[in-house]
């Protein structure tokens, strides 16, 4: 060693490490290792006196040092200055190395109702022959050429079950055959109102491994009824739950999402939805609250008040959403290189968030079933969406993957990310979930399984 | 019982020793048949009873604390 020169310690607090004091106790979790833990206040400062000489810690505390070491808390300087570079390689294969296909159709944007919040242009026409030829054929080069694993085909619209025999039972049969000749597995899904649902179409939905539903509700009886009315003006509400219930009970998908739109004025009596459900099917079903965005401009619902809400559907026996922090490492499925929306006059698109309009193309479908992709697949997919100076140096890193593509789109100076960042929210509900945590007074619990 | 099960595999990552180091790692139990005083659920460095009349002590600890 050269005379004079300081050995700099190679332990160091993780800069991933989130603490939090409550009364007396200090709770923390390494955002890499995802494991809430609590420890006494003496204990803690042991750490933050010797932050810069951790081998004291490790000398004098040697149990306190290797407790800390295996939840991530404290790490050695190079690994963790390596975690945005972890994070990213991560990212790029789940984007570009996982061969299962996400494909998304919207065989009409024609709607039987006209919810005031919707953002799509409802107009009548629908996917015609010569489209559904087309889809037919790009799932063919899929399974045939691009040698996919699993298919997974989504209905999404507009209300596509308003083209259930003209439109999504061809595809989705032909798919379906094809993928079976093949050997890739496949499975389908739909976003829709549900209304149109009829008990003689289980049989179908069954045939097609329809695994995941979205059905939504604008609230209470008489709250989604004033909203979510149809054509002639008449209630929906008794029979969506009539059928979101014949689909928990007969169909019994993986995934039945029951999604509760909410503005600040509805939400008081979203819990009010709970009695519509008979208890024997409220296991099959899992309650997502969204507030509608156009009311987010307003005011954001609190996590605090979001998810004692979820609570209430917990404990009357439905499954909620756990996941309020995204650890998936990338943020939308949309940003996924195999993943594509086919709007039913054979325009492309990646994201399904936004309107169809000309602007936001992201490809063609030809009558041979090929994509002609426009630039804006290269500039969605060749960087992370959290490939930015602010993202890769920011502390939550590990629990947001920065804006969705589409929003990263918009991006054309560093400065723009800032109105997209996530902090407070994350901020917000690191500390709800820190807070709960440290009313169970257990050892250890993952970050989003802390109740 | 899947929720107890995740929650064991989660303690096995520290040995007793490092649980000891978190609150809830390790629960004292009052073993004083004649008082029911309780005790922190805490470590053993700051565990305290919390019954300023009863002056009876800890004897032993049991396992971490899982979910009950």
């Amino acid at each position: 060693m050269l005379s004079g020169k300081i050995e700099m310690s190679k332990y160091i607090l993780s800069k991933y490490n989130v603490f939090k004091p409550i009364n007396n106790t200090m709770v923390g979790v390494n955002l890499i290792n995802k494991v809430l833990f609590a420890v006494d206040m003496e204990k803690y400062d042991i750490l933050k006196e010797n932050e810069h000489n951790l081998d004291k810690v490790k000398d004098e505390h040697s149990t306190l040092f290797s407790a800390m070491s295996k939840l991530g808390v404290i790490k050695d300087k190079e690994t963790d200055d390596n975690q945005p570079k972890n994070l990213l390689l991560k990212n790029r294969l789940i984007v570009f190395a996982d061969k299962a296909y996400k494909l998304i159709i919207n065989p009409t944007l024609n709607c039987n109702f006209s919810c005031w919040y919707c953002y799509e242009d409802h107009t009548k026409k629908h996917m015609t022959k010569k489209y559904i030829k087309a889809t037919i054929k790009y799932i063919e080069h899929l399974v045939c050429d691009q040698k996919i694993y699993h298919l997974e085909l989504g209905w999404f619209g507009g209300e596509p079950l308003l083209c259930y025999n003209t439109v999504m039972k061809p595809i989705a049969l032909a798919a379906k055959e094809l993928c079976d000749k093949h050997g890739v597995s496949f499975q389908s899904e739909i976003t829709t109102n549900g209304y149109l649902l009829k008990p003689e179409m289980v049989t179908f939905l069954k045939e097609i491994n329809l695994q995941s539903i979205q059905i939504t509700l604008d609230g209470e009886k008489e709250l989604h009824d004033k909203i979510r009315f149809n054509k002639d003006k008449k209630p929906t509400y008794d029979k969506i739950v009539q059928n979101i219930s014949l689909l928990a009970s007969k169909l019994r998908p993986n995934n039945l999402a029951l999604r509760i739109n909410f503005t600040q004025e509805t939400f008081k009596g979203i819990h009010k939805i709970i009695d519509s459900f008979p208890e024997s099917v409220r296991s099959n079903i899992t309650v997502l609250l969204q507030q509608v965005w156009q009311d987010k401009d307003n005011s954001k619902s609190s996590i605090v008040e979001l998810e004692t809400t979820k609570l209430k559907f917990e404990k009357a026996g439905f499954k909620v959403d756990k996941n309020i922090l995204n650890i998936k490492c990338y943020s939308c499925y949309a940003d996924l290189f195999y993943q594509a929306l086919i709007n039913y006059d054979g325009r492309v698109f990646k994201c399904t968030a936004r309107n169809f309009e000309k602007e936001k193309e992201d490809g063609i479908l030809t009558e041979d079933g090929e994509i002609i992709w426009s630039n804006s697949l290269s500039q969605k997919t060749s960087n992370a969406t959290f490939e930015s100076e602010k993202c890769l140096a920011c502390k939550y890193l590990p629990v947001c993957p920065g804006p969705c593509s589409q929003k990263m789109s918009n991006v054309k100076e560093s400065k723009d990310i800032d109105k997209f960042c996530y902090e407070l929210g994350i901020e917000d509900t690191l500390n709800y979930i820190m807070n709960e945590f440290e009313k169970t007074e257990v050892a250890l619990a993952p970050l989003l399984d802390y109740r | 019982m899947k929720k107890t099960k995740k929650k064991e595999a989660l303690e096995s990552i520290l040995n007793q020793e490092e649980l000891s180091m978190l609150k809830g790692g390790i629960r004292n139990v009052n073993q004083t048949t004649d008082c029911n005083c309780d005790y922190n659920n805490s470590t053993g460095l700051t565990n305290k009873n919390t019954a300023d009349s009863c002056s009876c002590t800890c004897t032993g600890i049991e396992k971490p604390g899982l979910e009950t």
